[in-house]
């Protein structure tokens, strides 16, 4: 289920937008990837090789595409509070996560979303094929 | 990176025409970070179509800033992909609503333009039919955002391989 949802769908959605884009001559994807899509996070594993497998696709879309007006990247988040993430990460486990993000929190969901609209917008035609860590610092350290 | 705009921001309407001649797909768009990125594009002036496996699509798209002015795509149904997991869940999963997944459009409730699509996007041919249907109904996209996932954690000795496909 991790794969199919996490990878696959993405990739057949990326793939039918894609031809209408590139018709078109213009598009912008972003995937939600994660911090899991660059380090190793327990208990993640079908997570974390799910979102490393976006990487991999968006590097080979942006540069089947860029010619025609299409850009594909990736925004990888650490923990996002959201209703589930506050669940999944409440306690002292999350104690313990925030500990370790440099700048002492998680993300929050407006923070994502204007990354990803700067991705969307026609300033963002120069990046592609990109992977954007949004972690507060945790995969740096 | 411009400023985000907060909740009660979105309250009082639309923030800037900057997306307004675009149309925005959002994966995951009923709840969490795919809801969010929603309300940031339709905040601009975007036209958004939510696609979820929840049947709350409808009322999330429908609460959305709307284009004043504009009526929406025409309201029909059709099968987009059984209704299913797509969101970020810790489930396991299984729908067990109806076998007959259909498309709503959300235009009646709030004249916006967006529209919410419920399918399964593990149903092979399920985003090639979202897509067609889009631009049958609401335009070509410019703006997809890949926000649908699951995050189902066990050591990896203990992993059902039904969680990993």
């Amino acid at each position: 289920m991790t794969l199919d949802i996490n990878l696959s769908a993405s990739f057949f959605m990326a793939q039918a937008v894609g031809r209408q884009m590139l018709a078109a001559g213009y598009g912008r994807i972003i995937s939600l990837a994660s911090q899991a899509s660059v380090i190793g996070l327990a208990d993640h594993v079908a997570y974390c090789a799910s979102k490393a497998g976006l990487l991999g696709m968006t590097r080979v879309l942006s540069l089947e595409w860029a010619r025609s007006g299409v850009t594909v990247n990736c925004v990888s988040p650490t923990v996002v509070e959201t209703p589930l993430g506050k669940l999944a990460w409440a306690g002292a486990k999350g104690d313990a996560m925030r500990e370790q993000i440099p700048v002492g929190r998680f993300a929050q969901p407006e923070e994502i979303a204007a990354l990803i609209g700067y991705l969307a917008g026609r300033d963002a035609a120069m990046i592609t094929g990109e992977n954007i860590l949004i972690d507060g610092g945790y995969a740096s350290v | 990176l411009r400023s985000s705009a907060g909740t009660a921001d979105r309250k009082i309407g639309r923030m800037s025409d900057e997306f307004s001649d675009q149309i925005v797909i959002v994966t995951g768009a009923a709840s969490g970070i795919g809801l969010t990125v929603a309300a940031y594009f339709a905040d601009r002036g975007a036209r958004i179509v939510g696609v979820d496996r929840s049947e709350d699509i409808a009322a999330a798209m429908a609460a959305l800033p709307g284009r004043p002015g504009e009526s929406g795509p025409a309201g029909k149904s059709g099968p987009a992909g059984e209704s299913g997991p797509s969101g970020e869940s810790s489930q396991s999963g299984e729908s067990s609503e109806s076998n007959e997944p259909g498309v709503i459009d959300a235009q009646g409730a709030n004249s916006g333009g967006h529209l919410g699509i419920i399918a399964d996007l593990t149903v092979e041919g399920a985003a090639d039919r979202i897509v067609e249907q889009v631009v049958a109904e609401v335009g070509v996209p410019t703006i997809l955002v890949n926000s649908a996932g699951v995050a189902l954690l066990d050591p990896a000795v203990d992993l059902s391989a039904r969680a990993w496909i």
